[in-house]
């Protein structure tokens, strides 16, 4: 078993949804395949993993030596990368057999997102026992994110934490 | 946590139900692609562990293939499972089996043979699709016994199923990962080991032992939880599947689960 750091760095995985305004939506006004809905995504997706890399960066010695509030700064901007993208995705058009899994999905990033945004205060706060707590809750809806669409093969929209081991 | 005294007793009432659906399990592990799903789930037992030293447990490890719709999956050519800590591992003293010695043999003989050497047991599905339109499914014990191969551990998993009669031995090589998340490497070819049929559908296994060799206690799996400080539990990664299937595409899962620090 590893320590959290460890952990830590696949939580940053999750974050790798990333924002990126410049993908153009208007031409999408058409249904998509779910081929196209994925790659669709995977190009928002995909350019920002490096800076959410570079925002928690260094956040394992952080909590391994018990600097809270440095990781702490630095997940909230991951989360700023993380809402930010989840808005970029969640307005491109879906298809139609695909939308009650991806209301699914879209309310388990939601929730992740949430989940973040209370590891973040419980870090500036200092609080250890709500930072297990919530972290933990924010990996179980990690996976539940991503079997909600498992046979979509998301790959940089999905929470992968073997990246960064 | 500093709270007024008149809210702890309803806050405590909220953290302990928190923590409850935090530590409900959270099933196993699933990725896609390329018209095949697979799903990995592993847990360890004691769930509690010390924090500076390592303990003697057994981990459980099971795992699952299956197509994505209605067409028959791509063959499973080979399979990895990573755990554990470096050093996490301790076969000294414990006897080997050769892997000749279970070729062919049933379950009772397996054990016959070579019962000093068990370090596990579980179950496996297999297909047999000797009519493709009507596959045989074949649900066999498994039996993993220490073994040896070039100079380094291995682990020979015996499969035994009565009806439809299967017998085979699916080699896993181990090997001690010096970088990376897990300590442990155990990687089976699957296609070659099992020739033609059948095919992989779904296994679980629980590995661990202890024994005694030259009057000392062993333990096949030892584990701690190295948390800092002032963490007492985390959710950490356990172990990794990776299914890589023939001719693509390879998909790899990480088992996130609970470290709780028992002392």
């Amino acid at each position: 078993m590893r320590w959290p750091g460890t952990m830590l760095a696949a939580i940053a995985v999750a974050l790798l949804l990333t924002a990126s305004g410049a993908v153009a939506l208007a031409g999408a006004a058409e249904e998509p395949t779910r081929d196209e809905y994925v790659a669709q995504l995977e190009q928002i997706c995909k350019p920002g993993s490096d800076a959410t890399e570079r925002a928690v960066r260094g956040v394992r010695s952080d909590v391994r030596h018990e600097r809270l509030a440095v990781a702490g700064r630095k997940f909230a901007k991951a989360k700023r990368i993380f809402a930010g993208t989840v808005r970029s995705i969640s307005v491109v058009p879906r298809p139609a057999a695909d939308r009650s899994t991806l209301k699914r999905w879209f309310a388990a990033l939601g929730q992740e997102q949430l989940y973040l945004g209370q590891m973040v205060k419980t870090l500036r706060a200092d609080d250890v026992a709500g930072f297990q707590r919530v972290s933990a809750r924010f990996i179980h809806e990690g996976n539940k994110a991503n079997n909600a669409v498992v046979s979509f093969g998301f790959d940089y929209c999905s929470f992968k934490p073997t990246r960064f081991q | 946590m500093r709270r007024a005294p008149a809210r702890a007793a309803a806050l405590g009432a909220l953290l302990a139900a928190i923590a409850c659906i935090a530590a409900a399990p959270v099933g196993a592990e699933r990725t896609g692609g390329g018209g095949v799903v697979v799903s990995f789930d592993g847990s360890i037992s004691p769930r509690s562990l010390p924090r500076h030293r390592p303990v003697p447990i057994s981990v459980t490890l099971e795992g699952s293939v299956r197509a994505e719709g209605d067409a028959e999956p791509p063959r499973l050519r080979r399979l990895e499972l990573a755990f554990g800590a470096r050093g996490g591992i301790d076969v000294a003293g414990l006897p080997v089996c050769p892997r000749g010695r279970l070729r062919d043999a049933t379950r009772r003989q397996a054990l016959d043979r070579c019962g000093p050497a068990l370090v596990g047991r579980g179950r496996l599905e297999a297909e047999v699709p000797l009519d493709p339109s009507r596959p045989l499914l074949a649900s066999a014990g498994l039996l993993a016994f220490n073994g040896r191969a070039g100079g380094r551990p291995a682990v020979w998993v015996h499969a035994y199923s009565a009806s439809p009669p299967v017998s085979f031995v699916l080699p896993f090589y181990l090997r001690q990962e010096r970088r990376g998340a897990f300590g442990i490497l155990l990687r089976a070819p699957v296609a070659a080991a099992l020739g033609r049929w059948p095919r992989l559908r779904g296994f679980e296994i629980r590995l661990g032992r202890r024994y005694r060799a030259a009057g000392t206690s062993h333990s096949y799996l030892n584990a701690g939880c190295p948390l800092p400080p002032r963490f007492n539990r985390f959710t950490v990664p356990i172990a990794r599947a990776s299914y890589s299937f023939a001719p693509a595409p390879t998909l790899s899962t990480t088992v996130l689960r609970e470290c709780r620090v028992s002392e």
